[in-house]
C-alpha cells in the first residue's frame, strides 16, 4: 500500500509541475509603441543552429542588454536544431528567432510562412545588396543573412615550400602541384567520402565554378528538354572530380570527416577542400600547423570565383507575441558596430554593409569576393531531394569511376526529386 | 473447488490492476501511432499548418519505388545475420557466465560494458578501427579483402555496422538469458548428473526447453531492431558507399527530414511496422506450446 | 566425464579472455582519449595519453548548468524507471495468468505486444502534437512517455517470465487468507527480481542515454536539458569537439555502471529466492 500512497502523491506532484511549466510563456507581450530604446520589452528566445558561436552569441547578448535592459534574451542552441524546429513548428509553439544556413529544408519554412517579411524593415538597408538580393524568396527578404562561408583549397604550407609549389590559379596547375606531391610520397588531398554532405559540397561548387548552374538544367531535365548525359558541363564536373580523386586517399571512401582532417593536420595530405568552417578544427587538431587557404580554381585563372553561402540568417516567427523585441534584436545585430563586433570575434565574411573581417587565411577569397568574383553555390535553387540524389550518385561515381554511369544516374535522380515536389 | 473459488474472487482485482498500464498506453502510445497512420494518407510535408489527404496514393507510390525494395532486401539480411549473431554470442557468454568461472563478476562487468556506450563513441570507435587496425589485419593475415577500410567496400561495408551493432547489442540478450538460466531448477540437473547424462545432453534436454521463452523475447527484440536499424547505419557510414548500406530505417529517416515528405515517410515506416508485426507473430506462433509450462 | 569438464572449462576461459579483449580494447579507446587535448587525439587516437590530462573532464563539468543536467537526467531516469517496475508487473502479472483462458487479456497481450513493431518515425511527429496539447512538453510528460514506451517490451518479457513460474505459491498464499494485492507485493514482486532487475538495467541504461525523446520533447527551455541533450552540443554539422565529447561519455558511464553491479546482484538473488521452486 505504501508504494500505492507513493505513486498516488509522484502523479499529483507531476499534474502540478505540468500545470506550473504550462504558463510562463506568455508573459511580456510587445505592448510598447515605437522602436526607442528602453521601451521595449519582452522575453524572446533564439533558436541557434550554430552551437559552435554559443559564447559569441552570449557576448552579443550581453551588449544587446546594455541597450535594452528590459528584453530578456534566451540562447537555446541544441545539436540537432533540424528535429527541434520541426518539434516546435508541429507544436505550435515556434521561437521567436530562428537562424539557419541558406539550404532547403530550412527555406521550407520560410515557403510555409513561419516567418515575418522583413523586407521593408529598415534595419535590411544594412545588408549588402548581392546578399540582399540572393536571399530573396519570390521576391522578398524573410530573413536577415548575416555571414556567409566561403569553399576554398585548404593547404598545409610547409609541405608547399618544400616541395616547392606555388599556388595554383588553374585546376591544370593544381594537377601538376598534385603530381608533384604524388611523385614526393605525399597524399595530395585528403578526402572524406565517406560523409555524403562533403561529397556534395564539392559537387555543387563545381557545378556553379564550370557552368555557372542556376538550377535551369535539373528543372530542363525534369520536364524532359535536357539531359545530364549530353550537358557539356555536367560531364566535365563530372571527369574534374574523378581527376581530383585520383590524388586522394585510395580508400577515400571509408574515410570521415574528422579522420580527414586528421591527416591533413599531421601532414600526411597536403591539401583539403573545405568551407570556412574547417579552420577552427584544422587549428585545435594542430595548433602549430602552418595552414593557409586559396580559392579552388577554375580552368583558367580568369574563371576563378569562390562559392558562397549564407551561413547564418536570423529570422522572426510570424506566431512571435514579442515581435517588437524581435526586430529591436535583429535592428541591433545588423548595425555595422555591432556587427564588425561579431566578426572580429567570429571571424567568417560579414553581409552587413562596411564590416571589414581580417582572418588572414580567408584574405585571398575574400579578395575575390569583394572583387565580384563569387557565385551563390546552386542548391538552393534545386527541389529538396536533389542535394541527396546528387550525394549519393558522386558517392557511386567516385567507387565505380564511370562518367556515363554516374550521368546517367543523376538524370534518373533528377525525374526521382522532381516528381515528388 | 476451492481454488476455483479463490480464482474469481480475485478477478476483479486482476482486471482493475490492468487498467493504469492499459490508459497511459491508449492515451501515449496508441493514439500518436493512429495519428501516425492518418498522417500517412496525406501529403503533409511534416511541418506545414495545411496537407491534402491522398488516400492511399503513397501506399500505391511505394509499391513502385524500387529503390525502396533494393532496402528492403539489404535491411532483412542485415535483419538475419543481427538474430544470428546476437542469439549465439549471447548464449554463450551467458551460458559461460553461468557456469562456475573465476572472477564471474568480473566478467560480467565486462561483458556489460558495451551497452553503456553512447552511439555516437560506438560509432567513432568502429570507424578508427576499420580505418586503421583493420587493414593491418588483413596484411598480416595475408586477406586482400581487408587490406583497405572495409568500409570504403559496396560488398563488405554491411559487415561492418554489423560487427559493431553486434558488439553492443549482445549485453541485454546475454543479461536475459542468464535470467533465464537462473530459471531452471537446479534438482533437474542434479537428477541427470544421477542418471550420467552428459553436458550436451543436459543442454538440450533442460536447458534449451526452460529457454524459449528467452528466445522468443530475444528473437523478437532483435528483430525489431535489424528491421528498424538506422542510428548505426547513419553513424557508421551514412548509408554509403554509393548507397550500398541504405537501410528502411535510413530512407524513412531521409525521406521524413531531409526530402520533407513527412506522408510518404510515414507509408514507408507502415509497411515496415507490418513487415515486422507478421514475422513476429508467426515466430510466437511457432514456438508457442514447445516452451515448458509449470 | 572428467575429461570433458576440463574442455568446456577451457572453452569458458578463452572465451571470456578473447571477449574481454573484444570489449577491452574500445573500453580503453574511450577512456584513453577522453584524457588527450584535441592535438594528442588528431596525433594518435590509439596511443596512451601523454599525461593524466584531466582537463577535459574539469571542462565539463564546469560548463554552467552541468549538475543541473545531471540532475534532470537522474530525475527522469528514476521517475522513469520507478514508473516501469511499478506499471510492468501490475500489467504483466493478471495477462501471464488468464491470457490462456479470457479473451481480454490476450486482447490486452497482442494489445501491448503491437507496440513492440511500431518504428518510432510513424509516431515521432503525433507525439510532439499531443504532448503540446496536453501541456506536458517538460520532463514530467517525458517521464510518461518512457514509462508507457518501455510498456511494450518489457510487458512481453514480464509475461514470458512469469510462464515460467509456478503458481504455487500464489495459491498458498491466497488460501491462507492473503488478499491478491498483498499476494502481488509481498509473494510475485520477489519471485520477479531477476526479470525486473533486467528491466532497470535496460531501461535505465535506454532512459539515460536516450537523446532523440529529450530532443523532441525537452527542447522548450535549456533548464530543462537531460546530459546527451548537453553531450550533443559539442556537436554541430560540421565540427565536433570530440575530445569533450568523450569526457562528457565517460562521465556519464560511471552511474550506468554502478547501476548495473547492483542490480546484477538482484539477478543472482534470483537464484536463492528462486530456492522455492516445486
Amino acid at each position: 500500500m505504501k508504494r500505492f500512497l507513493a505513486l498516488i502523491l509522484c502523479v499529483a506532484l507531476c499534474l502540478s509541475l505540468a500545470a506550473c511549466g504550462s504558463g510562463s510563456s506568455a508573459s511580456g507581450g510587445g505592448s510598447s509603441t515605437g522602436t526607442q530604446e528602453g521601451t521595449v520589452s519582452g522575453e524572446i528566445e533564439i533558436l541557434l543552429h550554430k552551437v559552435e558561436i554559443n559564447e559569441i552569441m552570449n557576448t552579443m547578448i550581453a551588449e544587446f542588454n546594455k541597450e535594452y535592459p528590459d528584453v530578456k534574451v534566451v540562447l537555446n542552441a541544441p545539436g540537432d536544431t533540424s528535429t527541434v524546429l520541426q518539434a516546435r513548428a508541429v507544436a505550435n509553439d515556434m521561437p521567436d528567432i530562428v537562424t539557419f544556413t541558406y539550404n532547403n529544408s530550412d527555406l521550407a519554412y520560410v515557403r510555409d510562412g513561419f516567418y515575418l517579411d522583413l523586407t521593408d524593415q529598415a534595419f535590411m538597408q544594412n545588408v549588402t545588396d548581392s546578399a540582399l538580393e540572393s536571399n530573396k524568396i519570390d521576391g522578398k527578404n524573410y530573413y536577415l543573412p548575416y555571414i556567409s562561408n566561403a569553399y576554398g583549397v585548404y593547404y598545409n604550407v610547409d609541405i608547399f615550400e618544400a616541395n616547392d609549389i606555388a599556388i595554383p590559379t588553374t585546376l591544370d596547375e593544381l594537377y601538376a602541384a598534385c603530381e608533384k606531391l604524388q611523385a614526393a610520397g605525399i597524399t595530395p588531398i585528403a578526402f572524406s567520402d565517406q560523409e555524403l554532405w562533403t561529397l556534395g559540397h564539392l559537387g555543387d561548387r563545381l557545378m556553379g565554378l564550370i557552368f555557372d548552374d542556376d538550377g535551369t538544367l535539373f528543372e530542363e531535365i525534369a520536364a524532359g528538354e535536357a539531359s545530364a548525359t549530353e550537358h557539356e558541363g555536367m560531364r566535365e564536373v563530372a571527369e574534374i572530380y574523378l581527376k581530383l580523386h585520383e590524388y586522394g586517399q585510395p580508400d577515400s571512401l571509408g574515410v570521415g570527416y574528422e579522420q580527414a582532417i586528421s591527416a591533413f593536420a599531421n601532414g600526411e595530405a597536403a591539401m583539403m577542400l573545405q568551407g570556412t568552417w574547417l579552420l577552427s578544427l584544422v587549428k585545435s587538431a594542430n595548433p602549430e600547423m602552418n595552414v593557409d587557404v586559396f580559392p579552388l580554381p577554375g580552368r583558367t585563372a580568369d574563371e576563378t570565383r569562390v562559392g558562397i553561402n549564407m551561413d547564418l540568417g536570423f529570422a522572426v516567427s510570424e506566431s512571435s507575441e514579442n515581435q517588437e523585441a524581435a526586430l529591436a534584436f535583429l535592428s541591433w545585430m545588423s548595425d555595422p558596430e555591432n556587427a564588425q563586433m561579431f566578426a572580429d570575434m567570429e571571424g567568417s565574411t560579414s553581409l552587413i554593409k562596411g564590416v571589414e573581417v581580417a582572418t588572414p587565411e580567408f584574405a585571398k577569397m575574400s579578395e575575390l569576393i569583394s572583387a565580384g568574383k563569387s557565385f551563390v553555390i546552386p542548391r538552393g535553387y534545386w527541389a529538396p531531394s536533389m542535394v541527396n540524389e546528387l550525394q549519393n550518385a558522386l558517392q557511386r561515381l567516385v567507387s565505380s569511376k564511370d562518367v556515363d554511369q554516374f550521368l546517367q544516374e543523376i538524370d534518373e535522380g533528377v525525374k526521382v526529386a522532381y516528381a515528388q515536389s | 473447488m476451492k481454488k476455483k473459488f479463490l480464482l474469481r474472487e480475485d478477478t476483479l482485482t486482476d482486471f482493475i490492476i490492468t487498467l493504469p498500464g492499459l490508459f497511459l498506453y491508449t492515451l501515449l502510445f496508441m493514439v500518436p501511432v493512429v495519428m501516425g497512420f492518418f498522417y500517412s494518407l496525406t501529403d503533409w510535408n511534416g511541418i506545414s499548418k495545411k496537407f491534402n489527404i491522398v488516400g492511399f496514393a503513397n501506399y500505391a507510390a511505394l509499391m513502385k519505388d524500387t529503390r525502396f525494395a533494393g532496402t528492403v532486401r539489404f535491411t532483412v539480411y542485415y535483419t538475419v545475420l543481427l538474430i544470428i549473431g546476437v542469439v549465439v554470442i549471447s548464449l554463450t557468454t551467458a551460458l559461460v557466465l553461468n557456469s562456475r568461472i573465476k572472477g564471474g563478476n568480473f566478467f560480467r562487468a565486462v561483458f556489460f560494458f558495451p551497452a553503456v556506450l553512447s552511439l555516437m563513441t560506438v560509432g567513432l570507435i568502429f570507424k578508427e578501427l576499420y580505418y586503421r587496425v583493420l587493414p593491418l589485419v588483413g596484411e598480416w593475415l595475408n586477406i586482400p579483402a581487408l587490406q583497405t577500410n572495409i568500409l570504403a567496400n559496396e560488398d563488405l561495408a554491411i559487415y561492418g555496422i554489423l560487427f559493431a551493432n553486434i558488439w553492443t547489442a549482445c549485453a541485454i540478450p546475454t543479461l536475459l538469458f542468464y535470467a533465464g538460466l537462473k530459471n531452471v531448477p537446479a534438482d533437474l540437473y542434479e537428477a541427470a548428473d544421477i542418471d550420467g547424462a552428459t553436458a550436451f545432453q543436459k543442454f538440450r534436454r533442460i536447458t534449451l526447453p526452460f529457454l524459449i521463452p528467452t528466445f522468443s523475447m530475444v528473437f523478437i527484440l532483435q528483430l525489431k531492431l535489424g528491421l528498424s536499424v538506422f542510428d548505426y547505419v547513419l553513424s557508421i557510414t551514412g548509408g554509403g558507399p554509393g548507397g550500398a548500406t541504405e537501410s528502411i530505417g535510413t530512407i524513412i529517416y531521409n525521406t521524413a527530414f531531409t526530402d520533407r515528405r513527412f506522408g510518404y515517410a510515414t507509408a514507408e515506416s507502415v509497411v515496415l511496422f507490418l513487415i515486422i508485426a507478421v514475422i513476429s507473430l508467426i515466430q510466437v506462433r511457432m514456438t508457442r506450446g514447445k516452451e515448458v509450462t509449470v | 566425464m572428467k575429461r570433458k569438464g576440463l574442455v568446456l572449462r577451457t572453452f569458458s576461459y578463452v572465451y571470456v579472455l578473447i571477449g574481454c579483449l573484444l570489449i577491452g580494447g574500445p573500453m580503453y579507446l574511450t577512456v584513453a582519449n577522453a584524457m588527450k587535448d584535441t592535438q594528442q587525439f588528431t596525433n594518435n587516437f590509439f596511443a596512451l595519453p601523454e599525461s593524466f590530462y584531466l582537463e577535459n573532464f574539469i571542462n565539463v563539468i564546469s560548463k554552467a548548468n552541468y549538475f543541473r543536467y545531471v540532475f534532470n537526467s537522474a530525475f527522469v531516469m528514476v521517475a522513469g524507471v520507478a514508473l516501469i517496475l511499478l506499471l510492468v508487473p501490475l500489467t504483466a502479472f493478471p495477462v501471464a495468468r488468464h491470457m490462456r483462458t479470457k479473451r481480454y487479456y490476450r486482447f490486452l497481450y497482442y494489445f501491448i505486444l503491437l507496440g513492440i513493431f511500431v518504428p518510432f518515425q510513424v509516431k515521432m511527429l503525433p507525439i510532439v502534437k499531443l504532448m503540446a496539447s496536453l501541456k506536458l512538453m517538460n520532463p514530467v510528460g517525458l517521464v510518461l512517455l518512457y514509462g508507457c514506451g518501455a510498456l511494450c517490451q518489457d510487458i512481453f518479457l514480464m509475461v514470458g517470465y512469469i510462464q515460467t513460474l509456478p503458481r504455487d505459491l500464489e495459491e498458498a498464499a491466497a488460501i491462507d487468507g492473503c488478499t491478491r494485492l498483498g499476494t502481488m507485493f509481498r509473494i510475485v514482486y520477489p519471485l520477479l527480481s531477476p526479470m525486473l532487475a533486467t528491466i532497470l538495467i535496460k531501461d535505465a541504461l535506454w532512459i539515460w542515454n536516450d537523446f532523440q525523446m529529450p530532443l523532441l520533447i525537452l527542447n522548450v527551455s535549456t533548464d530543462y536539458w537531460t546530459l546527451p541533450l548537453f553531450q550533443y552540443n559539442f556537436k554541430s554539422t560540421y565540427s565536433v569537439d570530440f575530445t569533450m565529447a568523450f569526457a562528457a561519455f565517460t562521465l556519464s558511464i560511471l552511474p550506468m555502471m554502478l547501476i548495473f553491479l547492483v542490480a546484477q546482484k538482484k539477478i543472482m538473488g534470483g537464484l536463492t529466492s528462486g530456492a522455492v521452486k516445486s
